[in-house]
């Protein structure tokens, strides 16, 4: 008897010692449901308190990063001010971004709830419009029963953003405030002084500065880019030529980008379609472009290396991940970053650098001078809010009337974007914020708004940020800074060609040739033509690139016959270099 | 322990049911085990039927348009995949043998120098790396190969050498990676190999040192013919991950620096290149069938070796 006792209780041990295996997968289920039941009892304490005109709705909805602090204060806040009118409770998942994309599509594959979610083009977006996986939403816009909608979202600002098959239907709610990014450069005022140089404002003296730190400061990088090359060298010596860029355009050349990372140039003469070229390209495929855009120019990337071979930018700049981090811990001598940025770096370098000061340089001479008409930008928003088909209609319609209420007050906006105020911000007139007296940043409400609540009616600027600072963010939010370039509405639906896409030749060519922008390679023109020749003597490749521009060609007609009926009507005028010069002539 | 082996002894002709009879709580036992890979194994395996559809995660599995083979072109679209596959093999290869002679060499010396605190304190800092993610590894990696201040460089410029550009030399990558796995892995891959050397008649050595063997001698006439089923059956559970590129290895270690792929991009970064911007759940899912077959059939084959040389170590 205790012998089969003892078997059994060995076998039962397995069993157990099994089952909590089990049990460890899914925990992340019951942790989820607490979640949900937690923010359920909020929900209905404040139901009781004010007597709802409308039935109790859960609305799920992913985000991508990490839960920002404090977030279930203003959830908790949000649900009580609005049990009456509203009466829902928002359940924000999060996940990191690296994982998102393929989360989405998991949940959407195990039927798990999704009512709403983040998505950009750079994300699935262009392939589940194509499936047929999310809702149309055009009939919330412009529409008097949703005034909040109405009002924070032009018309203007709408066309850019239709997507679908014939580019006239609203796949998601666009979210964006500025045209443009606001970069600007990050220096360390301390060691300018120290080495007595004069305040930074051009290249030359920004070159004094870089040359001042590789002769003074060995360990130090003067320059500090991220290994992809974003944020990177490239973009300040392409910002000293402006008139590079509107001549292309004025030739008829624009760009558009296809995927992450993939860009077209389309030749557009009198809004039709003459010739069309893809990044990843050898230099011979321009050969139809107007000269001087017929043959590759290089002169950006070898002012890169000369950087490099000076040592103003590390020799192993490939590797480096983050830029911030490096120039915040005083590894760093200056950086690339958008103005939004100003105050984090600030607060974390003066954390780790003792004395150390902050100046910035714009080094756009556009936004510096304050040239009208001449960068290019659009209302084309590249972060959305989606709705996927499983969601019913009831639910549609409920979650519409969240943004519509959302955009429909300031005060409404403001709790998601900044939080509590009086206890997270304090507002300051109608478009500044500062912060209350002792509060701990680092453990502020920190909402990353792209993912729901930018909008450009929305803007709320720091208090007490340099006029410099301010200037370059404030002209980022311009819309008279920016010119509407002729392709801003076209997107370009990848999924007929997404097996030529996907052709990992192409990525392979197109990474090559980004790390061109980094100065590592000796000769950056032997490298360039090495490129070539092995993209050029690709038989596949090229097959594969000519159904993607046949493609292309084929969605940017339609656009552009939409396109021309529009700017016809509002008598758009692009701009030319004689406008550009007679500006910075000024 | 006794008790249990005799309830198996006894074998007659049963039939399956016979069998399931006699030994019932052995079977109990495992049924846990069984019920995990039904689970989390076999059922998952309907998936592949993803690798042959243009996926459609609302449409799910069986509403998704099937496109047959389509799924699988790409990869061989590229002119590369040749040089990758060798890349993913050339790299496998070498840390499975750098990796299995290491943790050998380690489980015999450990073993050998007896049970004290130095040697057990020894023994978990070669066991610690393999708990360290390869994102820090990469860190470590830079402070040593940096080309601006890492620590090999200064060694080189000490002694009067030129500095070597470690990221931009793409030759000396495989010894780069071989000694990082090694550092990272093979400390606690000696663990099974020092199970199964304590599990080694203590006998056998009492009886060869009467003889008057040397203790190299014994090293090498008994632990490691005696290893040799565990190396061989080690290896074998390996070989069918060879056309598994290590991605989270080299993609931290590498990224998407051009000057190295000629020798380090595998398959997995290859295809993580080519789709991450699609992110086509069909393709990843061929690429990944692709790989498991390959692995499988490798398996067998390399099954087939052990059974003809060496009948006791073969798998089944």
């Amino acid at each position: 008897m205790s012998k089969k006792l003892n078997r059994f209780g060995t076998a039962a041990l397995a069993a157990i010692m099994a089952a909590s295996v089990l049990a460890g997968c899914g925990g992340d289920n019951s942790s989820s449901t607490a979640d949900n039941s937690e923010s359920g009892n909020t929900a209905s304490e404040g139901s009781t308190v004010a007597e709802p005109t409308k039935e109790h709705l859960d609305i799920t909805c992913y985000l991508w990063g990490d839960k920002p602090n404090q977030m279930d204060d203003v959830i908790a806040e949000f649900e009580s001010r609005t049990a009456d009118e509203l009466n829902m409770s928002i359940d924000f998942n999060w996940a990191p971004q690296s994982d998102y994309t393929n989360n989405i599509k998991l949940k959407l594959s195990a039927g798990e709830e999704v009512d709403m979610c983040f998505d950009a083009p750079w994300m699935n977006m262009n392939t589940f419009i194509a499936q047929g996986n999310y809702r149309d939403l055009t009939s919330y816009f412009h529409n008097p029963d949703y005034p909040g909608l109405e009002a924070a979202f032009s018309e203007e600002f709408m066309s850019n953003n239709l997507m679908g098959e014939n580019s006239d239907t609203v796949y998601g709610i666009p979210l964006t405030q500025s045209f443009g990014e606001g970069g600007m450069i990050f220096i360390r005022g301390d060691l300018r002084e120290k080495y007595g140089l004069e305040p930074v404002t051009d290249l030359e003296s920004f070159e004094a500065y870089l040359q001042a730190i590789v002769e003074n400061e060995p360990s130090m990088i003067p320059f500090v880019m991220n290994g992809d090359g974003s944020y990177g060298a490239l973009s300040i010596f392409d910002a000293q030529t402006p008139e590079k860029a509107i001549g292309k355009i004025e030739a008829g050349l624009w760009d558009v980008e296809l995927a992450s990372g993939v860009t077209a140039t389309l030749y557009i003469q009198d809004y039709e379609v003459k010739d069309c070229v893809i990044s990843g390209e050898p230099a011979s495929a321009s050969a139809n472009f107007p000269a001087p855009y017929n043959t590759t120019d290089l002169s950006s990337y070898e002012a890169v290396r000369d950087w490099y071979e000076k040592g103003y930018i590390e020799k192993d700049v490939v590797t480096r991940q983050d830029a911030q981090a490096t120039f915040t811990s005083g590894k760093g001598a200056s950086f690339m970053w958008g103005a939004a940025q100003y105050n984090s770096v600030l607060s974390s370098l003066t954390q780790s650098v003792e004395g150390a000061e902050l100046e910035i340089w714009n080094y756009d001479p556009l936004t510096a001078n304050d040239v009208l008409g001449m960068k290019k930008g659009s209302y084309t928003a590249w972060n959305f809010i989606c709705i996927p088909v499983t969601t019913s209609d009831e639910k549609t319609d409920r979650i519409m009337e969240f943004f519509d209420w959302m955009f429909s007050s300031t005060e409404n906006h403001d709790l998601f974007e900044w939080g509590i105020e009086g206890t997270n911000f304090t507002a300051v007139d109608e478009d500044q914020y500062d912060y209350p007296e002792d509060l701990d940043l680092s453990t502020n409400y920190n909402f990353p708004g792209y993912e729901l609540t930018w909008n450009p009616n929305f803007i709320r600027y720091p208090v007490g940020y340099p006029d410099d600072v301010l200037q370059i963010m404030k002209n980022a939010n311009n819309p008279d800074v920016y010119y509407d370039p002729m392709l801003s509405g076209f997107r370009f639906n990848g999924d007929p060609v997404k097996n030529q896409l996907a052709n990992p030749d192409f990525a392979t060519a197109q990474t090559r040739r980004s790390n061109l922008s980094l100065g590592i390679f000796e000769d950056v023109a032997a490298e360039n033509a090495a490129i070539d020749e092995e993209v050029t003597n690709n038989k596949t490749l090229q097959e594969d690139i000519a159904d993607i521009k046949e493609e292309v060609i084929k969605q940017a007609e339609v656009y552009l016959e939409k396109r021309k009926a529009q700017d016809e009507e509002n008598g758009t005028v692009y701009p030319t270099v004689a406008d550009l010069e007679a500006q910075l002539g000024e | 322990m006794k008790k249990e082996a005799v309830a198996v002894a006894p074998h007659k002709k049963q039939g399956f049911f016979g069998e399931i009879r006699q030994n019932f709580w052995l079977y109990m036992l495992i049924m846990p085990c069984i019920l995990f890979a039904i689970v989390f194994k076999y059922i998952p395996m309907v998936g592949i039927v993803i690798a042959f559809q243009d996926y459609n995660p609302i449409k799910g599995m069986f509403g998704s348009e099937f496109v047959g083979l389509e799924n699988f072109k790409y990869f061989f679209r590229g002119s590369q995949w040749l040089q990758i596959t060798f890349n993913t093999l050339y790299l496998n290869v070498l840390f499975i043998i750098t990796g299995t002679i290491a943790s050998v060499v380690i489980a015999i010396m450990i073993t050998e120098l007896g049970k004290n605190l130095f040697v057990r304190f020894n023994q978990s800092v070669m066991i610690f790396p393999n708990f360290i993610s390869y994102a820090v590894v990469a860190m470590f990696a830079q402070a040593f190969i940096g080309s601006d201040d890492g620590y090999v460089n200064r060694w080189i410029e000490m002694f009067g050498g030129n500095p070597i550009s470690f990221y931009s030399e793409s030759s000396v990558w495989p010894l780069i990676l071989v000694i990082i796995r090694i550092w990272k892995g093979a400390g606690y891959g000696a663990i099974v190999y020092m199970a199964a050397i304590v599990g080694i008649d203590n006998g056998v050595y009492e009886a060869a040192r009467i003889d008057g063997a040397s203790r190299m001698q014994t090293i090498f006439r008994i632990t490691v013919p005696m290893l040799k089923d565990t190396v061989i059956l080690l290896t074998l559970l390996s070989v069918g991950n060879i056309f598994y590129g290590d991605f989270g290895m080299i993609y931290t270690l590498v990224g998407d620096n051009s000057m190295l792929f000629s020798t380090t991009d595998v398959i997995d970064t290859y295809v993580f290149r080519s789709i991450r911007t699609s992110g086509s759940m069909g393709m990843s899912a061929a690429v990944g069938l692709y790989q498991s077959l390959i692995g499988f059939f490798l398996v067998i084959g390399v099954n087939a070796l052990a059974k003809k040389f060496s009948p006791e170590s073969a798998i089944f």
